[in-house]
């Protein structure tokens, strides 16, 4: 690396240690739909994602193949690829996933990431651009102009978009504000 | 025989001169000289050769000394403090200035980051975990 363009993050792994990380992290984001984990490692993660997603979608016997030798249980996983995902993803030109900063889960304080499935059951945004809609409109406001850029990402290629968007308005219109106190220690004292 | 007898009266008075005093009566004049002058060093020619050979000689092997051992060192060990201090200087905590509010919950978070509660509650709501839930409409009073 000193001195040379590093094409990719290394990790601080061996080629093989590396690639086993990545095969799991895969295998773990395609089994639950959304991963907590490093930034760095979110963001390799998503480029092996998307690479088996456009795999998925090629559906043929050779990518088939690519696929099984890339997830640790590729008999539960193979069905759901070349299922479930390349419908869910044939009219999306790409960007698959999607990679979120969080506050820090590590004890060393690591920049934290959610890498989910865009348009999944756990997709973070789409629930988030919910909850903001909810709060707006609880306070009789209109919906801003980032907020609308948001509602756009998140209804483009979702399948009934607004429709979905709407009962999941609902449905975090019931979720109480927690006690925001409570939790303060977690996040670094009273912010 | 009588040379070597004078030699060796000569080195007994040198090392020895108040046993070689009565011992030896036959000794010749040169064996006391020397005696005398090897136990009387208070001879006004030698009083004079000793300080400048002192004035010449010993300072240097003294420098010699002074370079070795005899340096200016610090008196007391560094306490743990005092290091601590010394090292960590300049690089405490930064303050957190890039804040926002979370548009979903209204708290303050940190910019370019998701609000950890909404997410913690966004998940435990996708996990369904047993969340509190209310009628009212998600506004924070903080
Ligand atoms: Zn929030």
């Amino acid at each position: 690396m000193a001195g040379g363009h590093m094409r990719y993050r290394h990790l601080g792994r061996s080629s093989s240690h590396r690639q086993a990380l990545l095969r799991n992290l895969v295998t773990s984001l395609f089994t639950h739909e959304s991963i907590s984990t490093t930034y760095p490692k979110a963001k390799e993660a998503q480029r092996l994602a998307e690479k088996l997603i456009t795999l998925g979608k090629k559906n043929t016997e050779a990518s088939r193949r690519a696929a099984l030798s890339i997830f640790y249980t590729p008999h539960d996983l193979l069905p759901k690829l070349f299922g479930e995902m390349r419908e869910r993803y044939a009219a999306r030109p790409g960007g698959y996933t999607r990679v979120l900063r969080i506050e820090p889960l590590k004890p060393d304080q690591a920049p934290s990431a959610i890498l989910e499935l865009v348009d999944g059951p756990k997709d973070m945004r789409f629930a988030m651009t919910a909850r903001t809609i909810a709060r707006l409109r609880g306070e009789g406001k209109e919906v801003d102009s980032l907020t609308q850029y948001n509602v756009d990402k998140v209804t483009r290629f979702r399948p009934n978009g607004e429709q979905a968007l709407e009962e999941m308005v609902e449905k975090v219109n019931d979720l109480e504000i927690g006690d925001r106190t409570a939790l303060e220690a977690r996040w670094g004292g009273k912010i | 025989m009588a040379a070597l007898h004078a030699t060796t009266s000569s080195i007994l008075s040198a090392f020895l001169p108040r046993l070689s005093q009565p011992t030896v009566s036959m000794a010749s004049r040169a064996a006391t000289l020397y005696s005398r002058q090897l136990s009387l060093p208070q001879i006004p020619v030698l009083a004079f050769a000793i300080p400048s050979a002192i004035h010449l000689n010993v300072p240097g092997w003294v420098e010699g000394l002074w370079d070795s051992i005899l340096k200016a060192v610090p008196k007391k060990k560094t306490s743990h403090m005092k290091k601590r201090s010394r090292q960590m200087a300049g690089k405490a905590l930064k303050d957190v200035t890039s804040l926002n509010k979370c548009s979903a919950c209204g708290h303050i978070k940190r910019a370019h980051l998701l609000c950890p509660y909404c997410v913690k509650e966004i998940q435990n709501m996708f996990k369904g975990k047993a969340q509190k839930t209310t009628s009212e409409k998600p506004v924070d009073e903080a």
